[in-house]
């Protein structure tokens, strides 16, 4: 067992380290963190649009306009999340190139995104592919701006400006050449796009590179792998996120989806988004929320007690460190079960739960981290009431679980202290 | 007074970090400020750091920020793991002060 812990170590450390080397998914998760207060006000303008409570929908049924407000902040938000990340991704990733005009970068990618877009010539632009639908185009489209800018600066295909102009003028005509190529070069793209049948760029990418995308990464078995690979980083002493970065685009879409899903009032497509995801690592990465009140209640030593009332606050706040390295739970072994098999079961609990309609599906919302457990079911899922009743069964089951081992290592250090007065 | 930036994925974790040694730092009369921060936010944070310590779920970014701030003159150093779980703020803190006055 010693062993294993050792190999998983040795195995994870250099892939976070390589995974956080890539540019590209560094900068993408800086976007979709950077695009957290645009996601969370057009989750609560979905949620308070079409929310099911008795009493505020009877409300919204005889005020329309209110409800037309709420729709109006996830319209311009949520529902066109595509134009935000093409715009923030491509300067984020011009930055960590260190190219020197990310700002030009944000405006080429806005303007090439668009012109691959269909539109109702100067009346209308329709948002159908403004959203969770024109995701991974968007971050294809930020990828080539950037890298074709990049490279056009390091070939020194620029206009050369003479000495004497101020910098900031000269600056303006950095990004002019790839600017120009690249525009012209979207507009041919869609243009010759619009007269086959799929239509536009957009579509293609859709079909053929992010439903796949998303069906496999999205599905149970996916799912699964994703929550242990994060897990078993945060068992490294890794933090979780750093190596699920290529995750992020897959759940903000079907988040995505499912708010869509909601507005339009169809069945929601995903039984995976950040509803369930929270729900599953129930404290945070590692599950650790129920560990976390177990020891407060039963632990005798006063190395564990002093321990779990350092950790019980920022654990409710789904901050787990403090158990994590103070117990501690990093390369333990023997702990190595509980917190991989807490995990596993409650992903399996969330799922099957969702799956078989015990629990609605997550409504898109994407609710923060930080939020103490039980807001998460109760804000993340359609159905808030059984969602409320699956967190509490998760936190019991979880303390289930941990009980034998932490009864253990409290009697271990129980008798450590006992030796040494 | 010193500046001492401390990171992690989200700067939150950290930031729990902070409350305790900000308040050692006061017990032991140092002037010190204390922040928590995420550590993409570093190329903001590096020029008026002092030293910059990493939490030890972040410990795999200290080569890459010694290598791209080599000439900046900040030393990075991991906090340990245990005085980290504990939260053992005063000797977090006794720990920077050490490495900022060598």
């Amino acid at each position: 067992m010693e062993k294993l812990t050792e190999k998983i170590a040795a195995v994870m450390e250099p892939i976070a380290e390589k995974l956080q080397s890539i540019a590209f998914l560094q900068a993408l998760s800086a976007t979709m963190m950077m695009l957290v207060p645009i996601t969370v006000c057009g989750s609560f303008g979905c949620l308070l649009a079409f929310i099911d409570i008795g009493p505020w929908t009877a409300f919204l049924g005889t005020h329309p306009g209110v409800q037309v407000f709420f729709m109006n902040i996830q319209s311009w938000t949520l529902s066109i999340i595509s134009l935000y990340t093409v715009i923030v991704l491509a300067v984020l990733y011009a930055k960590e190139l260190g190219y020197k005009e990310p700002l030009a970068c944000g405006v080429i990618a806005l303007a090439v995104f668009l012109q691959i877009t269909p539109t109702e010539l100067y009346t209308a632009i329709p948002s159908a592919w403004l959203g969770h639908s024109g995701m991974f185009s968007a971050m294809i489209v930020a990828f080539l701006v950037v890298r074709f800018c990049k490279l056009c600066d390091d070939k020194h295909i620029t206009i050369k400006m003479p000495e004497s102009v101020p910098s900031f003028v000269s600056a303006a005509f950095t990004a002019l050449i790839p600017a120009v190529v690249l525009i012209f070069a979207a507009g041919v793209v869609g243009a010759a796009m619009a007269s086959t049948s799929f239509g536009s760029i957009h579509n293609v990418i859709y079909t053929l590179v992010q439903a796949p995308f998303m069906k496999v990464g999205l599905s149970f078995g996916g799912v699964l792998i994703e929550e242990l690979i994060m897990t078993l980083a945060m068992f490294c002493g890794i933090h979780g996120s750093s190596v699920v970065t290529w995750f992020t685009p897959l759940q903000t879409a079907a988040d995505a989806e499912n708010a869509a899903a909601i507005a339009a009032g169809s069945a929601l497509p995903n039984i995976w988004g950040t509803g369930a995801a929270n729900m599953v690592q129930a404290g945070g990465i590692g599950a650790t929320l129920g560990l976390a009140i177990l020891m407060v209640i039963i632990c005798k030593s006063s190395r564990y007690k002093q321990l779990s009332r350092v950790a019980i606050v920022p654990q409710i706040f789904n901050i787990g460190e403090p158990l994590l390295f103070g117990i501690p739970i990093m390369l333990n072994p023997m702990l190595f079960i509980p917190y991989i098999g807490g995990v596993v079961v409650n992903f399996l609990l969330v799922w099957i739960s969702i799956a078989t309609g015990f629990v609605g599906r997550p409504n898109g919302a994407s609710i923060s981290w930080t939020l103490p457990h039980p807001l998460q079911g109760l804000l993340g899922m359609s159905t808030p009431v059984t969602a409320l009743i699956l967190c509490v069964i998760i936190l019991v089951i979880d303390m289930i679980i941990w009980y034998p081992f932490v009864k253990i290592i409290d009697r271990e250090a129980l008798k450590e202290e006992q030796a040494e007065q | 007074m010193y500046n001492i930036i401390l990171v992690c994925e989200h700067g939150a974790s950290t930031s729990a970090m902070v409350t305790k040694m900000r308040a050692a730092a006061e017990q032991l009369g140092e002037d010190c400020e204390i922040n928590a921060y995420s550590y993409s936010k570093m190329d903001e944070l590096i020029d008026s750091a002092d030293i910059v310590l990493l939490g030890p779920q972040v410990r795999f970014k200290k080569k890459t920020f010694e290598q791209k701030y080599a000439d900046k003159n900040v030393e990075f150093v991991l906090i340990d793991p245990v005085d980290f779980g504990t939260m053992n703020g005063e000797k977090v803190v006794k720990m920077a002060l050490e490495h900022l006055k060598q």
